[in-house]
């Protein structure tokens, strides 16, 4: 516990971003105007199409690329001239290499050795990490000798001896078959509970995003696309791409116009919109015009209840395509050619071809501008207003 | 005795971690001969080794912190073969992004080639049989039959075991195995 402490107060590391631009030889930009604050002990991921600029955004933290413009503090210290090597920070490029040629031990304490640390000190480091990875029993093997996920601890060993400031890490699940992923996805968290270290990881794994991180930082084309708390992200996401992003299956969306009565409609299908969502389309000055709605598959139910609760908001339709997963059901089907899924109950028990109605849960759905792809949001002054007003009122109550 | 060598390549200057690596290749490697460069080191031996180079690499970029990238030849028949080939590599090399990739061979080569693909790219992947006749005839065949050397055996009018021993002799030599689809993929470009 002692050991944990004192490593935590070692560690300490605050990052900021401010402004990061990257612009290649060739003129191609990689990163756009990234701005971050990254709070000590934060597990942040950036998550985002290849292509996107989120392993570029790392190798500038790590110094490996340079920063055309902008400035990255690490520790409130403006970092952008310093050498990798001083900046504190350990890498995992892909976890799963190893020196092939060295014992367990060697392959953590080789990086020390090349910092010329006394061998009582690696010994001590080597031995300490073994144990927090449960390795002790395995430092005089050699990498061939062990299972994936033993070789996948005894990488991140090598970067847990350093002492580092901050993880960067780069997709280091990206080679490991599915189950050994889902374990690693669950060591690292547990990893990072024990050392506090602040953590920079990249994936390309919307699913590793969202079980990992304490923030997600969602890119596209070099840009930030929205910055959150998983839960934050998947229930208000910022725009069309990180609705359909995050989350498995991806969200829903139906191209349609909401009427003056705020009766929402795509081809022959009609959804009664609920007030609250209605004041939002009209405060936008949307109604009358294309809107796109995007819904979770999740929100679309089958039980009688919440056709009972949305009678609005109920649709008839046939199945296409109905996938088995064992506890649930995905079941896709088509309105006015936008492909739906929505996840049911498995117990339902539908079939390709079956003829049945699904209830839209219209409060958790979101509404988008089609030509900008942004959320329609409240305007806040007028919420303020309004919640200043209710007090108001409330007060007045009370004093009568 | 096939001859072998290694390229470690910084983005940067390699001084500062020079003598890191050499005494780290030497611990797998008995290399004969090494050469460096500002930005390279260059070493030659002559023995099979079965350590993945490019964890090994890989490994070396995330102790150091440096951007590394490693060319492994296959074996060479004669020294002379091989400086040739090493010239053509370097040349080569100098126009591969530097971060594409960390661990580099004669395959990530002809892959990152396969639409400028000219004589030169096609001597030095093919080797002494660039102008083989028989053994470029013999992997088309092979290749055109869905690499089902009993078909391509007696297509070619040789005996099956003929045939096996040629495509044999064409791994040893090239270091590409055209029992695995990707050699064959990239080998059926330069024919």
């Amino acid at each position: 516990m002692n050991i944990q402490c004192n490593k935590r107060e070692n560690n300490m590391a605050t990052l900021k971003l401010k402004d990061i631009n990257k612009v290649y030889p060739n003129g191609v930009q990689a990163v756009f105007d990234f701005s971050l604050e990254i709070r000590d002990k934060e597990f942040i991921v950036f998550v985002g199409p290849s292509g996107c600029g989120k392993s570029t955004t790392l190798r500038m933290i790590a110094g490996l690329e340079e920063i055309t413009s902008g400035e990255l503090y690490i520790d409130d210290e403006l970092v952008n001239d310093k050498a990798p090597k001083d900046r504190n920070i350990a890498m995992v490029f892909q976890s799963y290499a190893l020196y092939p040629h060295m014992t367990v031990y060697d392959n953590m304490a080789f990086g020390l050795k090349l910092r010329k640390m006394p061998k009582n000190v690696i010994n001590e480091k080597v031995t300490e990490a073994a144990e927090i990875l449960g390795l002790k029993a395995y430092l005089k093997r050699k990498p061939k000798a062990l299972s994936g996920g033993q070789r996948q601890r005894v990488a991140l060993g090598r970067a847990i001896v350093r002492n580092a400031k901050v993880f960067l890490m780069d997709e280091p699940l990206s080679n490991l078959d599915a189950k050994l992923r889902v374990q690693m996805r669950g060591e690292l968290i547990k990893l990072h509970n024990k050392l506090v270290t602040t953590t920079i990881y990249v994936t390309h794994d919307q699913i590793e995003a969202m079980t990992m991180a304490s923030r997600i930082v969602v890119m596209k084309d070099g840009y930030i696309m929205q910055v959150g708390a998983p839960k934050d992200i998947y229930d208000n996401p910022n725009n069309i791409f990180v609705a359909g992003f995050i989350g498995t299956p991806p969200m829903n969306f139906i191209r349609g116009i909401v009427d003056t009565k705020g009766l929402f409609t795509s081809g022959i299908h009609k959804l009664q919109v609920p007030d609250d969502k209605f004041e939002l389309i009209t405060e936008n000055k949307m109604v009358g015009k294309e809107i796109v709605l995007g819904i979770r598959p999740e929100d679309i139910h089958d039980q009688q209840i919440v056709m009972d609760t949305y009678p609005g908001a109920v649709l008839e339709i046939i199945v296409d395509v109905a996938e088995l997963l064992g506890s649930e059901t995905n079941l896709y089907t088509n309105i006015n050619e936008n492909h739906i899924c929505a996840v049911i109950s498995a117990r339902t028990g539908v079939h390709i071809g079956d003829k049945m109605k699904l209830a839209f849960d219209m409060h958790k759905c979101h509404f988008f501008d089609p030509s900008t792809e942004q959320r329609l949001v409240a305007d806040l002054n007028r919420i303020a207003k309004t919640t200043k007003k209710v007090k108001k009122e409330e007060t007045k109550k009370v004093e009568k | 005795m096939m001859y072998r060598y290694l390229i470690i390549e910084s983005k940067k200057d390699i001084k500062n971690d020079e003598s890191m690596i050499i005494s780290l290749f030497s611990e797998f490697i008995d290399f004969t001969k090494k050469e460096t460069s500002h930005n390279a080191i260059y070493l030659f031996y002559a023995h099979e080794s079965d350590i993945s180079l490019s964890d090994v690499i890989l490994n070396i970029m995330s102790d150091t912190l440096s951007d590394l990238r490693l060319f492994s030849s296959f074996g060479f028949e004669s020294e002379y073969d091989l400086k040739i080939h090493l010239e053509y590599i370097k040349l080569k090399l100098k126009s591969i992004p530097f971060n594409k990739h960390a661990y580099l061979d004669d395959k990530v080569i002809l892959n990152e080639s396969l639409h400028r693909i000219d004589d030169e790219l096609r001597k030095h992947i093919l080797k002494k049989y660039a102008s083989d006749k028989m053994m470029m005839e013999c992997i088309k065949v092979y290749l055109e039959s869905n690499q089902n050397t009993s078909v391509a055996s007696k297509k070619l009018y040789i005996h099956r075991n003929t045939l096996l021993q040629r495509l044999d002799k064409f791994n040893q030599i090239t270091g590409f195995d055209l029992r695995i689809f990707l050699d064959a993929y990239l080998i059926y470009h330069l024919l």
